[in-house]
């Protein structure tokens, strides 16, 4: 029991998860209505957006790097691909529709992966650029007038529901479909970085990219697929934005990047690289969305959302740090009284 | 304390880049270069300028401070509550003194707790942002003694007021970082964190000095933006925190620490007030402004970069010799 409480309070994602038990139960005590079937749906689907672009977020963080500029190829996505149906007025299926919106996705990040991989350019200081350039092509050459009436396909995708609940009160509550994408988005990502060579790479290079590129991982090569894999979730994140919005709007989406990577760490992921799992991120996601669509359903005030998230970022990354500083602290006062444990000097 | 080689030749091709800029735009728009113009724009770059300098020293010291335009946001509500509850003397200190403790906080935790910058200051963004807004309730402050905005946006002898604090901050910045040991231990932390501990740096006291300069030349954002917008809210200039680590990038700041320069900053300052007045000028769309930052600093970067794996000097000069 005691090791288990350890593991939790050594790693930010156990807090996580431990916080948000906590949080759960003190929601459903305060307030029945969180355990409701329609509460836990709409937090489901308000996680949905969120949740793809925090999985690309996570492979870059793995990675050794950081994406700043995912939300505007996500709303360049959303947009030019909402805009390219309406305009030529072709009916594709939905599938080929996500694909379009995967593709300029890719593309973008191909750019972001050129720069990256090719010009060994700092990550921060390419997706900063990429974000303010992909967003001023966005709105100077493809438009900034939104789409209040969205193509039939995505309206009727939007309609479908995964999983549909029948209320006492004859009301029906749907989850729609879109949550299949952020399921698949997560599990496409666990496949990858947990039982691929590709995965091993992006965690090698994130642990170090100078060991990686000496035991023989062509670091510029996996460096352009992880910002075209990237730019190609963020791309899906888009189109999924759409149909869970029905409208299309170009200013959507940029400007909640810090809260995506927010919610990313707090799963766990180092920001300093090398470390990071799809469950932790899946976690932090929920908890983010828990807090910020809950709180009022509890009686507090919307506008404790920021400071209590910030305070969540704080201890959920602080408290492991200090634990583990605490217990090489230990581990050295150990050693000095008696000589049959060696600990190495942290650097 | 000249330590890295191509500084100075890259100070001079921004320096080269802003005249070209300021030129063309100057002859696409006469009016450009008029009296009013320039004067608009002075009053209108001291906000980020001011918050890019902010930024500057955290990033020499090889972190980033995240936080700054949060802090800049909960000072200037901290000033205008004090303002209009008739507290016009404690506005000010205050203020001043609420920058001072988010400096305080974000040391704290990056010094003593050891958490990465920019994670801690992601966090503390979010904190500080959100005590604004507990604060405030949400909607903005307004209803501030006339006087405070009429100050602000004064030009006494023709110089407006926040360019004045815009290069009083600069000055002290630049003489600190250059010529202060703090200056100079800033940046041998940025190059080398553990070159630095074992010449035996104040490491805490350095972290807690650069992170509270930080929280203070914040603060006095917050109280020219204050004075600019007449009220004061707590989600003003979100986008301005991406915007001014773009600046410090483009102003050859290394953001893995150990080099950069105020004038720097004011080149990529300057640079980029004047595309963003020239492209209103020649009435192009507001957003290609932020095509050109974004495209401005891909080729920059990209030409450091070519630049230094060919150099280019050396291979002008075998091509002419």
């Amino acid at each position: 029991m005691r090791r288990l409480l350890s593991r939790l309070a050594t790693s930010p994602q156990g807090i996580m998860l431990a916080t948000g038990i906590v949080l759960a139960v003190l929601f459903s005590v305060a307030n029945p209505v969180f355990l409701s079937a329609p509460n836990i749906v709409d937090l489901l689907r308000n996680a949905i957006v969120t949740g793809i672009f925090a999985i690309g977020v996570l492979i870059v963080l793995a990675s050794g790097g950081i994406d700043v500029s995912f939300t505007a190829i996500g709303a360049f996505a959303l947009y030019a691909t909402t805009k390219l149906l309406i305009v030529s007025g072709i009916h594709p299926p939905m599938l080929a529709i996500f694909a379009i919106g995967i593709a300029i996705g890719v593309a973008l990040g191909f750019v972001n992966g050129l720069l990256i991989g090719l010009l060994g350019l700092p990550t921060l200081i390419v997706t900063l650029a990429t974000l303010s350039l992909f967003r001023g092509a966005l709105l100077t050459f493809v438009g900034t007038l939104y789409y209040g009436t969205i193509p039939a396909e995505m309206v009727a995708y939007s309609r479908q529901p995964l999983l549909a609940f029948h209320l006492a009160s004859g009301r029906v509550v749907q989850l729609p479909l879109a949550f299949g994408n952020f399921v698949l988005v997560a599990g496409f990502a666990a496949l990858i970085l947990g039982s691929t060579m590709f995965g091993r790479k992006i965690y090698a290079l994130g642990g170090s990219e100078e060991a990686a590129a000496r035991i023989g991982i062509d670091v510029r090569r996996v460096k352009l697929a992880i910002f075209m894999l990237v730019g190609g979730i963020a791309g899906l994140a888009g189109v999924t934005h759409v149909t869970l919005m029905r409208i299309a709007n170009p200013f959507d989406l940029v400007g909640s990047e810090l809260n995506v990577i927010a919610a990313v760490v707090l799963g766990g992921a180092r920001i300093t690289g090398g470390h990071g799992t799809v469950s932790g991120t899946i976690i932090g996601v929920l908890v983010i969305t828990m807090i910020n669509s809950s709180l009022l359903l509890i009686g507090v005030p919307t506008y404790w959302q920021r400071l209590v998230v910030g305070g969540l970022i704080l201890f959920g990354t602080g408290l492991p740090i200090a634990i583990e500083r605490f217990n090489l602290h230990r581990a050295r006062l150990r050693a000095a009284a008696g000589p049959t444990v060696t600990v190495q000097a942290p650097v | 304390m000249q330590r890295e080689d191509s500084t100075r030749s890259y100070l001079v091709a921004l320096f080269g880049l802003m005249v070209l800029v300021f030129a063309g735009i100057g002859l696409g728009n006469p009016s450009f270069v008029s009296g009013a113009s320039l004067s608009s724009m002075a009053f209108q770059f001291p906000e980020f300028g001011l918050l890019a300098l902010a930024i500057l020293p955290t990033m020499l010291s090889g972190g980033i401070d995240l936080s700054v335009v949060s802090i800049a946001n909960l000072t200037s509500i901290v000033a205008a509550l004090l303002l209009k509850s008739g507290h016009e003397g404690l506005a000010l200190p205050l203020a001043l003194g609420a920058g001072a403790a988010c400096g305080v906080l974000n040391g704290v935790l990056i010094g003593y707790l050891r958490l990465p910058a920019i994670l801690a200051t992601l966090g503390t963004m979010q904190v500080i942002g959100g005590l604004g807004i507990v604060v405030t309730g949400g909607p903005a402050v307004t209803g501030l003694p006339d006087w405070y905005a009429a100050t602000v946006n004064a030009a006494p002898g023709g110089i407006p007021v926040p360019l004045t604090v815009f290069a009083v901050v600069l000055v002290a910045l630049g003489v600190l970082l250059r010529f202060s040991s703090t200056g100079v231990q800033a940046r041998l932390y940025g190059a080398n964190p553990i070159a630095a501990r074992f010449a035996g740096i104040p490491e805490r006291r350095l972290i807690m000095t650069i992170y509270v300069a930080s929280g203070i030349i914040s603060a006095l954002a917050g109280l020219v933006i204050l004075g600019h917008a007449n009220s004061a809210y707590a989600d003003y200039g979100t986008s301005y925190v991406l915007l001014v680590v773009l600046i410090n990038i483009l102003a050859g700041v290394n953001p893995a620490g150990g080099s950069g320069t105020v004038s720097g900053v004011l080149l990529a300052v300057l640079l980029l007030q004047f595309i963003s007045s020239g492209l209103n000028f020649l009435s192009f769309s507001a957003f290609l402004r932020d095509l050109f930052f974004g495209l401005l600093l891909v080729i920059v970067m990209s030409l450091r970069v070519l630049g230094g794996q060919f150099r280019l000097a050396a291979w002008l000069a075998r091509r002419s010799a």
